[in-house]
């Protein structure tokens, strides 16, 4: 217990980043998606569309948008940490 | 590519970062404190009570996700008025650089909902697990039944609170008084359920446990706001010239003589410090201009009787001994983009007409040649009433020759918030001119001719006599 919230690894820090900036963009989009699309014209079109309300069209398409959002950031990081010599590489050890 | 040596990259894997060790900020008093404590009751009091604010016999600030509207005090927004929502979200960014070139990171160190809900969470910690050096032995303690209940105090807090939190993010996207008959009776949604605890549990992790964490490793906008600031900004700054050398001292020591600088190496400023930075090792990224060390600083300055302002605001160019500019083009040009942004804003919202109209030509037939030589086209009007009340509305058409309306002398009642489509035909002489005119829709409100908005359509007409045959009723 009196380790926490500590030990962040650089594992948990590289999902922390990938997490909340692909939650603040997928909020953005949400925004601007639902600005243009209402509800009610995705109902038809998502399977089981018949159970959800409103809302949840709403929180699915947050976490849809969360979802890609996170998976392009996720590949990113992965790409990226893969090709690139990290800047003190070296200099350090 | 991979550098030079990528094994010893790889190999080092973590080594580049800290390990990171829980911080225990002291708790401090001074102005600074005061004023984040005000800070904290202002904005987290206007997050929790603004909800249940009523105005004109609804909730005075409520984004209906149901219903797709926007209640903001006395503003009602519609799908169609999104260019607003951006537009304030533009001016809101705005505002953030222009008092971050000028004051630094006081969003951060102040408004930040991050450091808000991490102020209330510790203050909760505070009163039930204790002071800094009461936590630190409570958490290095084995368990006891006496750890377990402030430790579970605290929990029981936390989560009641991070609840309220949830609920009440919900109750600003869904009527909140429904919201609390439903939650009092167990009938709450299941979506509404979801994001009560979702948000809920995003705050207690957030505030409760990751802290200065998410300053240090998530916040995007810690990492660019230095691109606001240049050496005019303000800054929590050590004064290493007065502070140097540093070290401890004998209590009467008379104050320089004897050779130390005025810093007695206490470290308060570290151990009150959010992110457990030392201030003296210079401007840090992490640093969030709390300012609790100067407080901390200033609180012993006056005890061991030197003036205030060891650590204090200042900006690298006064540290440098220039003169500082307040006016300079970058607060100008913030400055002048968020006055042109603002009156825009408050502009375009007084102009703003309460009514909508949308024109869709009917697909299935360009055009219709009828019996008496007149050409038809049809039209459907979609008449959206933006205001709360049903309004009565006129039709009219101009442009292109003179036209007739059918049904002639359009006019319908549309409910409070309703589109109300219409089909509308209208006529002219063949060719009267030929080809594809502009003519344009007008809706009036009959109570008030000022309110009206306009549209554009074309208007087709079979190109000379010798086509009439060939397009006569098209596909009707």
């Amino acid at each position: 217990m009196s380790t926490y919230p500590s030990e962040l690894t650089r594992r948990a820090r590289a999902i922390g980043a990938v997490v909340w900036a692909s939650f603040l963009a997928a909020s953005v989009g949400t925004m601007f998606f639902f600005a243009f699309v209402a509800p009610d014209d995705l109902l038809g079109s998502i399977p089981a569309g018949d159970h959800l309300d409103r809302i949840g069209v709403y929180t699915l398409g947050f976490f849809g948008l969360w979802a890609l959002s996170a998976l392009a950031s996720a590949l990113t990081l992965y790409i990226h940490g893969q090709s690139t010599p990290r800047p003190d590489a070296g200099a350090q050890s | 590519m991979s550098g030079a040596n990528p094994p010893t990259a790889a190999a080092s894997g973590d080594s580049y970062y800290e390990p990171h060790h829980k911080i225990y900020p002291r708790e401090v008093q001074g102005r600074f404190a005061r004023l984040r404590t005000l800070a904290v009751f202002v904005l987290l009091g206007i997050y929790y009570l603004l909800p249940w604010l009523e105005l004109h016999g609804r909730q005075a600030v409520l984004f209906d996700l149901r219903e797709r509207k926007f209640y903001i005090l006395s503003l009602v927004m519609w799908p169609q008025d999104f260019i607003f929502l951006t537009w304030l979200l533009i001016i809101a960014a705005l505002t953030l650089f222009f008092f971050t070139a000028l004051a630094g990171r006081l969003w951060c160190g102040f408004a930040c909902p991050q450091t808000v809900w991490t102020e209330a969470y510790l203050w909760m910690e505070r009163i039930t697990e204790g002071t800094r050096s009461v936590r630190m032995k409570l958490d290095a303690a084995p368990w006891s039944l006496h750890k377990l209940a402030r430790k579970g105090s605290k929990q029981l807090l936390w989560v009641g609170f991070s609840l309220w939190t949830g609920f009440t993010f919900v109750g600003f996207f869904s009527p909140i008084r429904e919201l609390f008959a439903n939650a009092a009776t167990l009938n709450l949604g299941p979506w509404e359920t979801f994001w009560a605890f979702f948000y809920g549990f995003a705050t207690y992790g957030n505030a409760g446990l990751l802290r200065e964490q998410v300053c240090k490793y998530m916040c995007p906008y810690a990492r660019f706001q230095s691109a606001m600031f240049d050496k005019d900004t303000l800054i929590v700054t050590y004064d290493a010239e007065r502070g140097e050398p540093r070290g401890a001292r004998k209590r009467e020591t008379v104050r320089g003589s004897s050779g130390l600088g005025d810093c007695i190496d206490c470290t308060w400023c570290v151990q009150v410090c959010p992110t457990g930075i030392d201030i003296r090792k210079g401007l840090q990224y992490e640093c969030i201009a709390c300012a609790a060390c100067i407080d901390a600083c200033d609180n012993v300055m006056d005890r061991v009787g030197a003036p205030r302002g060891l650590i204090r605001h200042t900006t690298q160019h006064a540290l440098d001994h220039r003169t500082t500019h307040v006016v300079r083009p970058r607060v100008l040009v913030y400055g002048a983009l968020l006055t042109v942004l603002v009156a825009g804003f408050v502009v375009a919202l007084t102009l703003r007409t309460p009514l909508g109209l949308d024109v869709i030509r009917d697909r299935n037939s360009l055009f219709r040649v009828l019996d008496d030589g007149q050409v038809e086209n049809v039209y459907t009007l979609k008449i959206l009433n933006k205001t709360e009340r049903e309004r009565h509305f006129d039709i009219s058409v101009s442009g292109a020759g003179a036209l007739t309306l059918d049904p002639p002398n359009l006019s319908y009642d549309v409910g409070a918030g309703e589109v109300y489509p219409v089909v509308v035909r209208v006529r002219r002489a063949a060719f009267d001119p030929a080809g594809s005119e502009s003519i344009r829709f007008k809706v009036t409100a009959s109570d008030d001719p000022q309110v009206s908005a306009s549209h554009e359509a074309r208007f087709l007409t079979p190109e000379g006599p010798e086509q009439q045959g060939h397009e006569h009723e098209s596909r009707h």
